[in-house]
């Protein structure tokens, strides 16, 4: 079988999206169902929240998990290509106070080379971009309202032709 | 130059500690698997108060692919819990220690800071991984096919041999379950073989043991292994030659 032709992250960023959906505010594990990496669940602790954005580009599917603890201050959007039964994550957009400022770890060069069915394919995924000093700086104004539109703006995808 | 102050420095200009909503964010200078520091949080409740991970420790090292359900990785980890102090709160989902009086708190940093970077040892341990997609393809097209519920994992069959476990049980409604052993090494097909011939000596009638190679290419598993197994009693499939004709196959021998 040939090989599906490269895409990079900033092609599936800039390409126009379709069928968007996303799904309510969830507690607790993240089921494979919905977020399908190679274990049956994924255990998110107390205090944190997530729910998942999916939509289609450039032929492919894919999954956004947004989850947000905010008694932590801890933000992260993980964004997965559908690739037969799991996802490759192909970048995780974050920001958390203990350290650095907006940051995403992604995938460079071709997606489809992603370690598929993990959250970080270790060989990859490099941190972006490079910081000079460890600290955070910037202010956590994260939240539920916000949590998603940030995501969207991010991955640039709309629901209803609007920004969510 | 004093070694003393020039170590204590490199420790000290690392660490940082910020006020959240939870109490404080500790920023530290050791590095994480994924190339950000370690970090962890301290609780605050009135006077006490407990060091814990961000909540997603368990979320990144599942995310990694580490399986908790393994035997061998939850006896390393209740090994890496007990000598560090640290507990593991099913109800929250987090990594944390005792109570303590507020003023007591930075005594409990270095352990748990070294629990968290000796938990990554986990990830090293996932010679599996690869194989571990096989495993957990086989359970979830188990679970497809029969009731989640009725499908368990590392369980003790035969009362009196608690040590022989099963990797993947299924109870059928029929009430004959399956054993099943996903060959993803050699010690996986030598315990299913035993396990296969104590279920004939001990006269077991509703309980039939399977193993299912993930192919039949050289690799994980040695061709004396294989030899074993197909002379023995186990009922053998190959995921790669059919997912849905290996579920059939597993479903007609408990109907």
């Amino acid at each position: 079988m040939a090989s599906p032709a490269p895409i990079t992250l900033s092609e599936i960023i800039r390409a126009p999206k379709q069928s968007v959906n996303c799904g309510p505010w969830m507690e607790g594990p993240v089921p494979r169902a919905q977020f399908p990496l190679i274990r049956s669940k994924l255990s998110l602790g107390r205090g944190w929240k997530w729910r998942i954005a999916k939509f289609s580009a450039l032929g492919h599917e894919f999954f956004t998990l947004v989850a947000l603890n905010a008694e932590k201050e801890y933000y992260r959007a993980t964004l997965g290509m559908k690739a037969g039964s799991t996802l490759k994550v192909i970048c995780c957009h974050e920001l958390h106070s203990d350290h650095w400022n907006w940051h995403c770890h992604l995938i460079r060069g071709n997606v489809h080379e992603t370690f598929p069915g993990v959250l970080r394919d270790k060989n990859s995924m490099t941190a972006w971009p490079a910081f000079t000093q460890r600290e955070c700086t910037v202010p956590f104004k994260v939240t539920e309202e916000s949590a998603l539109s940030i995501a969207a703006a991010r991955f640039r995808f709309t629901v209803g032709g609007g920004f969510l | 130059m004093n070694l003393q102050q020039d170590i204590c420095a490199a420790f000290c200009d690392g660490l940082v500690v910020r006020q959240v909503p939870v109490g404080f964010a500790i920023s530290t200078p050791v590095t994480w698997f994924s190339g950000d520091t370690i970090s962890f949080y301290a609780r605050v409740e009135g006077e006490r108060a407990r060091l814990e991970d961000s909540g997603s420790l368990l979320f990144d090292l599942e995310g990694q692919g580490v399986d908790f359900s393994s035997e061998n990785r939850r006896e390393i980890l209740s090994g890496l819990l007990s000598d560090h102090g640290v507990s593991l709160s099913e109800e929250d989902g987090l990594f944390c220690t005792e109570w303590v009086p507020k003023e007591k708190l930075a005594t409990l940093a270095l352990p748990f800071l070294s629990f968290l970077a000796r938990i990554q040892d986990l990830l090293f341990l996932n010679r599996e991984i690869v194989k571990s997609t096989f495993r957990e393809d086989v359970i979830t097209a188990l679970e497809e096919e029969f009731q989640e519920d009725r499908v368990s994992f590392s369980e003790a069959l035969i009362p009196s041999l608690p040590h022989y476990t099963v990797d993947i049980v299924v109870r059928a409604e029929s009430g004959k379950i399956a054993a099943v052993f996903p060959a993803t090494n050699d010690v996986s097909v030598l315990r299913a073989v035993l396990f296969s011939m104590e279920v004939q000596k001990h006269d077991v009638a509703n309980i039939v043991p399977f193993v299912i190679y993930e192919n039949l290419d050289k690799g994980a598993i040695t061709q004396q292994s294989r030899e074993i197994a197909f002379n023995s009693d186990l009922t053998p499939a190959v995921w790669s030659g059919g997912r849905d004709e290996v579920i059939k196959k597993v479903s007609r021998y408990v109907q």
